[in-house]
């Protein structure tokens, strides 16, 4: 009976191996890059920039996201509900309210995307990457 | 010829010739019950056997008891001598060697078919027999010979505790053979990783506490004021066993912290092991690195000298990244038809991202491990 037990445990235990899907030969993701534009087109117009939150003339907090808005209002933008928290504060992640919204320690509002499923911790370090590299808009 | 130099021809002999791979099988201390510092001279297993451990392989392992003086088999009712490396109270030699010959077939890729030898031979002298003991485990193949291996340990009057200080594997979970499993792969604790620093442990009843501070850094040179902190908690029943490892790495740039626990459990012919680790390593290019490792193994002793071992391993590399994980299955027969020598046939598959062939490598090996 124990070993019965001991066998179903260890066929339970097969998981499976990964499909790769968005991945590269390396098993890094394949989409997300710490640049604007990587985060644009994988982050921002997949997840933001959606009608009634952050896309269109009508954006949230005047946060439009769309691809050629993001850059003018994230980098060194205040936002309007408390302009002592700037967006993206080049070269500082932690003081970026942008990623503060995005890990979900903000102490304004609510964590983003609202109502989630929220970006992983993978994705929101690339974002890190590229606001610690200075926010580069190229 | 003068003892002393025989001894010394004996020892040059052994580090020259002898080919070799250090043998550690947890699921032989849960098949008897044993905690790993009653076969092997290290307290936390692997490397040379101890003169019990050595007799243990010839009298209850092997298939068949040949007389070691005619080479034929022993007669029934007799107890032919046993031979363990000893060559005094003082002096014992030891050695493993692995003759392989490993057979890899990768999707998209040239199949090859490679001889791979590895050995090891071990030195232990006892300046004061059961207290101090100096001991030397050299990798002599592949390639220049690597130290391992070199500590000295004083134990306690009653064997109830130790103090190593020297080049050691540094205590950290379950220590099995293959090197190639995740669990070791993962962690950066297989027989390739070694480290410089001292080592404390406690032997007390079923209880073993094993704790390490070393550099680091792999034995290499130290760079920097930070330490690894490695432990290893066991509780060690006939039957059953069940442990504890916790570890943290920091080196300045990076701390590199690993959780395991561990078990076996022997129900009847079978001896099972499992085994999970978690490990979070900081300061990488995207962050905290999370991974994960499992291991779940049967050895099934399907007669003397037989034993069919099945395992099943997953790995996680990156648990903040989607579809990554890999997984193994591996299928090994072992046997030993008489003593020192054992012949292992083995089949692993492995399953990972399509779009990494190596990832989805079939292996079939054959190994003679000759050992002493």
């Amino acid at each position: 009976m124990r070993e019965a037990i001991a066998i179903a445990t260890l066929a339970l235990a097969a998981c499976g191996a990964g499909s790769g899907e968005g991945l590269d030969q390396n098993g890094q993701p394949t989409g997300l890059q710490p640049t604007l534009a990587s985060i644009q087109d994988n982050v921002f117009t997949v997840t933001c920039a959606v009608p009634g939150c952050h896309g269109g003339t009508g954006a949230q907090q005047g946060l439009r996201l769309d691809p050629g808005f993001s850059a003018g209002n994230l980098i060194n933008v205040p936002s309007p509900r408390d302009p002592n928290l700037i967006r993206v504060v080049p070269g500082d992640p932690d003081a970026s309210f942008l990623i503060q919204k995005l890990q979900g320690t903000q102490t304004l509002g609510d964590r983003m995307p609202d109502g989630g499923p929220y970006l992983t911790t993978a994705q929101v370090n690339v974002i890190r990457q590229w606001i610690q590299g200075g926010a580069p808009t190229q | 010829m003068k003892t002393g130099t025989v001894t010394a021809a004996t020892l040059l002999a052994l580090v020259l010739l002898a080919p070799a791979a250090s043998i550690a099988e947890p699921y032989l201390a849960v098949r008897t019950g044993y905690k790993c510092m009653v076969c092997h001279v290290n307290p936390t297993g692997g490397g040379k056997r101890t003169e019990f451990g050595s007799s243990y392989s010839q009298t209850a392992m092997a298939a068949e008891r040949l007389d070691l003086m005619t080479g034929q088999t022993a007669a029934a009712g007799s107890e032919p001598e046993s031979w363990t490396g000893k060559l005094n109270d003082r002096f014992a030699f030891g050695a493993d060697l692995r003759a392989t010959s490993q057979y890899v077939a990768v999707p998209h890729d040239t199949d090859t078919f490679a001889f791979k030898p590895s050995a090891q031979a071990y030195l232990e002298v006892k300046p004061i027999v059961d207290r101090l003991t100096i001991y030397l485990d050299e990798r002599v193949s592949p390639g220049a010979a690597t130290n391992r291996e070199t500590y000295a340990v004083l134990w306690f009057a009653n064997k109830s505790a130790y103090l190593k200080a020297g080049r050691m594997f540094v205590p950290f979970g379950l220590r099995i053979e293959d090197d190639t499993a995740f669990i070791r792969q993962a962690t950066s604790t297989s027989f390739n990783s070694f480290d410089d620093g001292v080592e404390g442990g406690l032997e007390l009843g079923p209880w073993s506490v094993n704790v390490s501070v070393t550099n680091g850094q792999g034995g290499g040179n130290e760079i920097n004021r930070g330490k690894l902190f490695s432990s290893l908690f066991s509780y060690v029943q006939p039957a059953w066993r069940a442990g504890l490892s916790a570890s943290t790495n920091f080196n300045g740039a990076a701390d590199h912290r690993m959780q395991s626990v561990f078990a076996g459990l022997r129900t009847g012919r079978i001896s099972w092991l499992a085994s999970g680790i978690y490990s979070t390593e900081d300061g990488t290019k995207t962050g905290r690195l999370k991974q994960w490792a499992t291991l779940v193994e049967g050895n099934y002793e399907a007669a003397k000298g037989h034993n069919l071992k099945l395992t099943y391993e997953y790995y996680d590399p990156n648990a903040d990244v989607k579809e990554d994980q890999r997984e193994r299955y591996s299928a090994v027969w072992e046997y030993m038809p008489f003593q020192f020598t054992q012949f292992r046939l083995g089949a692993r598959k492995s399953n990972g991202i399509p779009q990494n062939n190596a990832q989805n490598a079939t292996e079939l090996f054959l190994q003679w491990h000759a050992f002493f």
